[in-house]
């Protein structure tokens, strides 16, 4: 039988871990997309999502602004604020054989903007389109692993 | 959209349903007539030569085979990932809570990721941080 | 390439250069793809003429068509291309339908008096029809394109994707701007209905 997590995960960069009985991670990321040419290099952490991120953006190059991964936790909330701008406050509903429901608040300067409901499944992204930055645009991404 | 806009669109997007028919196609016999035609006139040219009725059968052949592969070897992997609803990411609710944004969510289309949409944030300059 | 057995067989045949099979393809799509057609380009000479140019690019591009796809749905990319060319290549907003060159109704003005009025209708039928499609011809082609294929022909956003041959990201933002600018245009019909 499952329990139900009632845990807050703290992302943007994200939150403050305890174990789940897995050993899953969240790993979250803010990244700047932009188109260039020549394309510019893609950084490690971003290898896996670059295909996907041309496909459903656009974009052929990306820059990693911030990453940040912790263990999934269960129990508590936190809430965590470097960068100051945007951060996540994510509380995980339920848990899974493989994945974990959360809900999800995207917040830009202490402003809620989106709340999302969502099952993430290990290895499977969350990408959330944020608003232009620049030349670019800021994309969030957030991942079970 | 997901936001107070939806209501509103909804009106719209009925308008439009309502509104933007088509006609029936008169004469439709014609179309099936002046393509045949074209086709024998196409036929007839030199670029015709180019494509032999045996290229044009082994070459059908060679396509459906080709596809027949890549099924094989893609389409279990397809199904298994999204038959699998444990194994891909899904978002079950999304709203926008500041009304100059819209919020739409659709799964990814190479991995089994979930992109949400955010329409009407801010631009922010390049000279403010983000970080 | 779809359930129906006797359009596979009908397929292989045209592949193989059968212009009787090709000829009953177009019989089972023509009047699809001609609707289709009309609801990007809004006038029925340049549809007419289109849907003969979606079956001719449909016959050379036979031997490309691998069945991954619908044939269907492969139809339907070619002539939702072919639309959009054919605006591109004229920039000019296609003819609204109901335009008889006949008075035309003042929209600020009561509808039809020699009938008696519909309670809480204030305008007529065929005055909200111009407004709609007047609206409508005021997006680019790419534009309505999109907003045929979700809105009226509710596809998905990949498969719109695929039908346009642009990213979902395109997709998303033109879907947007379409939709805000209908809302603009069309938001004092909701007021007046």
């Amino acid at each position: 039988m499952k329990q139900i997590v009632a845990a807050t995960i703290l992302f943007l960069v994200v939150g403050t871990p305890q174990s789940s009985a897995e050993g899953d991670r969240i790993w979250s990321a803010l990244v700047l997309a932009t188109t260039e040419d020549p394309p510019a290099p893609i950084p490690g952490a971003l290898q896996k999502f670059a295909r996907s991120i041309k496909k459903i953006f656009g974009y052929n190059s990306l820059y990693l602004l911030g990453e940040k991964k912790r263990e999934l936790i269960s129990g508590g909330e936190e809430w965590l604020f470097p960068p100051e701008k945007f951060f996540f406050r994510v509380q995980c509903l339920a848990q899974g054989k493989t994945s974990y429901t959360l809900r999800i608040e995207l917040y830009q300067d202490k402003r809620l903007l989106v709340t999302t409901e969502a099952k993430l499944a290990r290895d499977a992204p969350l990408y959330i389109r944020g608003p232009e930055w620049g030349k670019g645009q800021l994309i969030f991404l957030l991942e079970v692993r | 959209m997901k936001n107070f806009d939806e209501k509103e669109w909804a009106k719209t997007k009925a308008l439009l349903r309502e509104h933007l028919t088509a006609p029936r196609l008169e004469h439709p016999d014609f179309v099936n007539s002046r393509v045949l035609e074209e086709i024998e006139r196409q036929r007839k040219t030199p670029q015709a030569a180019l494509f032999p009725l045996r290229w044009l059968a082994w070459s059908g052949v060679a396509a459906i085979l080709g596809a027949g592969l890549l099924t094989i070897i893609y389409l279990p992997q397809e199904t298994g990932r999204r038959s699998e609803s444990e194994f891909i990411s899904q978002v079950i609710s999304a709203r926008a809570e500041i009304p100059q944004l819209t919020v739409s969510e659709f799964g990814a289309p190479d991995d089994r990721g979930v992109v949400i949409w955010i329409e009407g944030a801010d631009y922010i300059p390049a000279e403010s941080s983000v970080r | 390439m779809g359930d129906d057995p006797e359009e596979a067989r009908l397929l292989v045949d045209a592949r193989s250069g059968d212009t009787l099979a090709f000829d009953k393809l177009i019989t089972l799509y023509r009047e699809k793809i001609y609707m289709h057609i009309f609801q990007i380009v809004r006038n029925e000479e340049d549809a007419l003429d289109l849907t003969q140019e979606t079956f001719i690019r449909a016959w050379k591009s036979l031997s490309s068509f691998d069945g991954t796809a619908t044939l269907s749905n492969w139809l339907h990319r070619i002539s939702t291309n072919a639309a959009i060319d054919l605006c591109r290549r004229r920039r000019v907003r296609p003819q609204a339908e109901f335009e008889s060159g006949a008075m035309k109704i003042d929209p600020a003005s009561r509808t039809t008096p020699s009938k008696p009025e519909t309670p809480g209708s204030s305008i007529d039928r065929a005055e909200i029809k111009r407004r709609v499609e007047e609206a409508f011809s005021a997006l680019s082609a790419e534009h309505r394109a999109v907003i045929v294929l979700k809105e009226i022909e509710d596809l998905s956003y990949e498969e719109i994707a695929r039908q346009l041959g642009c990213s979902l990201g395109t997709v998303m933002s033109r879907l947007f701007y379409a939709r805000k600018k209908l809302q603009t245009l069309l938001r004092d019909l909701h007021e007046e209905l």
